[in-house]
């Protein structure tokens, strides 16, 4: 099975996974082009984890079909992907390096090659003085450093991310940000899913985003947003109440001092602000795309009820 | 397929590693040979703590004297027997001794002669000027006797001298029994009534316990054989008659096939009996390590799903090659725990065979290292532990806590029991119709084929029973998969009985 679109890092075509009594997946299809970052996005049980699964070999799909890196079924390839899953362990007694090389064994490499490359990916962190260290003496965040190493180790063509932001300070989320970046800077692709849509909406070029194990939006950030029309946000002080009923608004997503409003294809700008100010003490007026969280609101709630088993994002 | 095989054996050494580098290992390890070797010190030390002693008050005017002689006969017959086998004698008395014993038919009146004779200077030791026609040689081994003297217990430990021990008094009578007895100077003393010929019905018994009654039989059999001689000397009967008349039929233990030419061991040796139970000492190691490896392994599986381990390995290798791996790794430290158990054990035989020079270690030597044990022991260990690994890792990888897993694996534990049970009535008639039809049942064939080698079965049953037993490994492997690689993704409570069998119809995850 090769795709003939060789632009493309993975194909999902009409994709299902159903276990026992649940259809996790029913008829997912997207495309990853190659050398982008890539969101999955979804409420918890949309069917993330069972999507990310799919793509990284660990299940097989019930119908439909997926391929990965040049039209391959994504066991022929596991040696090209880097997982880090969302539930992050490592073998509490084995020393850091011996874990990575491990990791970069089971991914095929030479035993030399991957010492080499613990070698090089312990000093680019900065955790040499760790190497020996037994895992189960790190701090939660020197653990997930780890993790991170170990999914980069053999410098994979695809790199798959489950939550990868989940329980991590500032500075990790900070490192996983720039190694995400620095991936898609070499020409390879990441794939990652968040229900945090801020992240996808700061690192994301293109987008899937799946409800109930169904595909509701899939595509290009930037064009979905500009399908959805503009909106204004702005920082205002003064009674949230006001900012209802004005023609130009289709919706207000209102957080107390900050509000996003929805507007109209024809509305005009300086006649809503017009109003705005007569109303409300405005701060900060933009002119803006709606935000993916507004879509994401938007969709989802709009999505139809299934008519057989729920997912379980298993 | 190099890929699987690569996976596989990289799991398999990492797992290994960390099993064998755990402190728990090496001390559970030792643990068993230590516990073997502290309780055979142990009973060897309640043994000789169990010395008996016990006096006798004779009303009857001689009777404890010829029951004396007797018990002092009975134990030189039994310790001749044993001195003709013994070829290493440094002591020069028990040298003169067995090379006389070699000349004489061993049931010959010659013995029978020496025996009284020697009888008589052990009870009643003659003055030095009395000592008549006395041998230095009988004179000596009087005294080692008496004095209980150890390279005379080398050979052969008499009761008499190491377990019921007469506390021999000048004037002895109930007063002072009763009272040795408050002190617990003895354990019991015996009451010879003047007429135990005639009547007997006199006879007492009196101890300070009734829990230890050997001691009684011990002495009521030898007083019976002197009161049987004497009644049959006043009938004035031909003891030659009686003696045929209640001479009991003893059968001799012969193993068939052991020796082929009957007429130069027709006797089965007390190693032979040593021998005759290694199989079943065998059979309980392989439960042992069955057992304990199987357990671990499913230990190993929940601890390492709880630790979230398995999805990050399982987006490099399958679930095939992971549980492979972890059963292989526990499959070695089964095998490193046997062979450093077998390693212990030869150091001991060693040990024992270089201090005590004893027919007993030389024995064991000879049937513990037998080739065709040793290798049954070791397919034995191989596919039965393979069975067990295959249902108790499939088990544990649908569970999220030990509790649970115990829990569900507890009907696989309660079959893995069932040998246990097995091994006293299988190992006491190994060819009977149970132990045969047993010995087809794949779970149980291991342990119950172990213990049947006592019986050598023949050729064509080692086949099947392998064959079968090989064939369910791979079978009950092939289906545990399907629940292994689902079992380690799950999470949340362990799938019920009805879920588990649903699993087994699903062959991809």
């Amino acid at each position: 099975m090769k795709s003939p679109d060789s632009q493309l890092a993975v194909q999902f075509d009409n994709v299902t996974k159903a276990f026992a009594t649940t259809l996790a997946v029913r008829g997912l299809s997207f495309p990853v082009r190659k050398g982008c970052i890539f969101g999955l996005l979804g409420p918890n049980g949309a069917g993330k984890t069972t999507t990310i699964r799919l793509l990284t070999g660990i299940l097989h799909a019930t119908g439909g079909s997926v391929s990965v890196l040049g039209g391959n079924a994504p066991p022929q390839v596991r040696s090209r992907i880097g997982y880090l899953p969302e539930e992050k362990g490592l073998y509490k007694r084995m020393r850091v390096r011996d874990y990575l090389v491990f990791a970069a064994r089971l991914k095929e490499l030479a035993k030399s090659e991957a010492q080499t490359r613990a070698d090089a990916l312990l000093e680019r962190f900065a955790f040499e003085e760790w190497r020996s260290e037994r895992c189960d003496r790190l701090s939660k965040g020197m653990g997930q450093k780890v993790q991170i190493m170990a999914t980069l180790i053999h410098e994979p063509d695809l790199v798959v991310l489950d939550e990868p932001f989940s329980g991590l300070d500032p500075v990790n989320v900070e490192l996983v940000r720039v190694m995400m970046r620095e991936i898609r800077d070499g020409n390879r692709t990441v794939v990652f899913s968040t229900h945090v849509m801020e992240q996808a909406e700061l690192l994301c070029e293109d987008l899937v985003l799946i409800n109930k194990g169904k595909t509701v939006l899939a595509g290009n950030l930037s064009e979905i947003l500009a399908g959805y029309g503009n909106s204004v946000r702005i920082h205002y002080q003064g009674n949230g109440a006001a900012l209802r009923d004005l023609d130009e608004v289709l919706s207000v997503s209102d957080t107390g001092q900050t509000a996003e409003l929805r507007m109209r294809q024809d509305a005009d700008t300086q006649a809503l602000l017009a109003k705005l100010i007569q109303r409300v003490e405005v701060r900060k007026f933009d002119l803006t795309h709606l935000s993916i969280h507004e879509v994401f609101l938007r969709e989802v709630n709009a999505t139809p009820p299934t008519e057989s088993g729920e997912s379980d994002d298993a | 397929m190099r890929s699987r095989i690569q996976h596989t054996w990289l799991i398999a050494v990492r797992d290994y590693l960390e099993l064998v580098h755990t402190r728990a290992f090496w001390i559970g390890l030792a643990v068993v040979p230590l516990l073997l070797l502290g309780l055979g010190l142990a009973s060897a030390f309640l043994i000789d703590d169990t010395v008996t002693d016990y006096a006798v008050l004779d009303e009857s005017g001689g009777l404890a004297h010829q029951i004396r002689i007797e018990i002092a006969e009975s134990d030189l017959r039994r310790f001749f027997v044993s001195l003709k086998r013994t070829d290493s004698l440094e002591n020069p008395t028990l040298q003169a001794l067995r090379e006389q014993l070699i000349q004489f038919e061993p049931t010959s009146a010659a013995v029978e002669r020496l025996v009284s004779e020697l009888a008589e200077l052990i009870v009643h030791p003659p003055a030095p000027t009395l000592a008549g026609h006395a041998t230095d040689t009988n004179l000596r081994f009087a005294d080692m006797w008496r004095s209980g003297d150890r390279s005379l217990l080398d050979v052969y430990e008499p009761r008499s001298l190491t377990q019921y021990i007469e506390l021999r008094l000048e004037h002895p009578s109930r007063e002072l029994l009763d009272q040795l007895l408050d002190s617990k100077r003895i354990f019991g003393y015996f009451l010879i009534p003047h007429d135990m010929v005639d009547d007997g019905s006199g006879a007492k018994y009196v101890t300070r316990s009734l829990s230890n009654l050997q001691i009684e039989d011990w002495y009521s059999w030898h007083a019976t054989r002197v009161v049987r001689a004497r009644r049959v000397e006043q009938a004035a009967l031909d003891p030659e008659l009686i003696k045929h008349v209640t001479r009991s039929i003893d059968f001799k233990e012969h193993k068939h096939g052991v020796v082929d030419d009957p007429s130069a061991a027709p006797e089965a040796e007390a190693t032979d009996v040593i021998l005759e139970f290694l199989p079943a000492g065998f059979a309980y190691m392989l439960w042992i390590m069955i057992f304990t490896s199987a357990i671990s392994l499913m230990t190993n599986v929940v601890e390492e799903k709880s630790n979230r381990l398995f999805e990050v390995i399982l987006s490099s290798a399958t679930a095939q090659d992971l549980m492979d791996g972890k059963t292989l790794a526990v499959l070695f430290s089964g095998l490193t725990m046997g062979a450093v158990w077998a390693l212990f054990g030869a150091v001991l035989i060693a040990l024992g065979l270089a201090v005590l020079d004893g027919e007993t270690f030389r024995a064991l030597a000879n049937g513990l290292f037998q080739p065709l044990l040793m290798a049954q022991f070791l397919f034995y260990f191989v596919t039965g532990f393979l069975f067990y690994a295959a249902l108790l890792s499939a088990l544990g990888a649908s569970c999220t806590t030990m509790k649970e897993a115990q829990a569900l694996s507890l009907p696989v534990q309660l079959v893995l029991f069932v040998p246990l049970v097995l091994l006293v009535p299988v190992s006491m008639d190994p060819d009977r119709t149970i132990g045969v039809v047993l010995s087809f049942v794949p779970p149980l064939t291991p342990f119950v084929m172990m213990i049947r080698a006592i019986g050598s079965p023949v050729w064509w049953e080692y086949l099947a029973t392998g064959g079968l037993m090989v064939a369910t490994v791979f079978l009950t492997r092939k289906l545990c998969i399907r629940i292994y690689q689902k079992g380690v993704l799950s999470t949340g409570r362990p799938p019920r009985f009805r879920e588990l069998a649903a699993m087994l119809k699903e062959e991809r995850l």
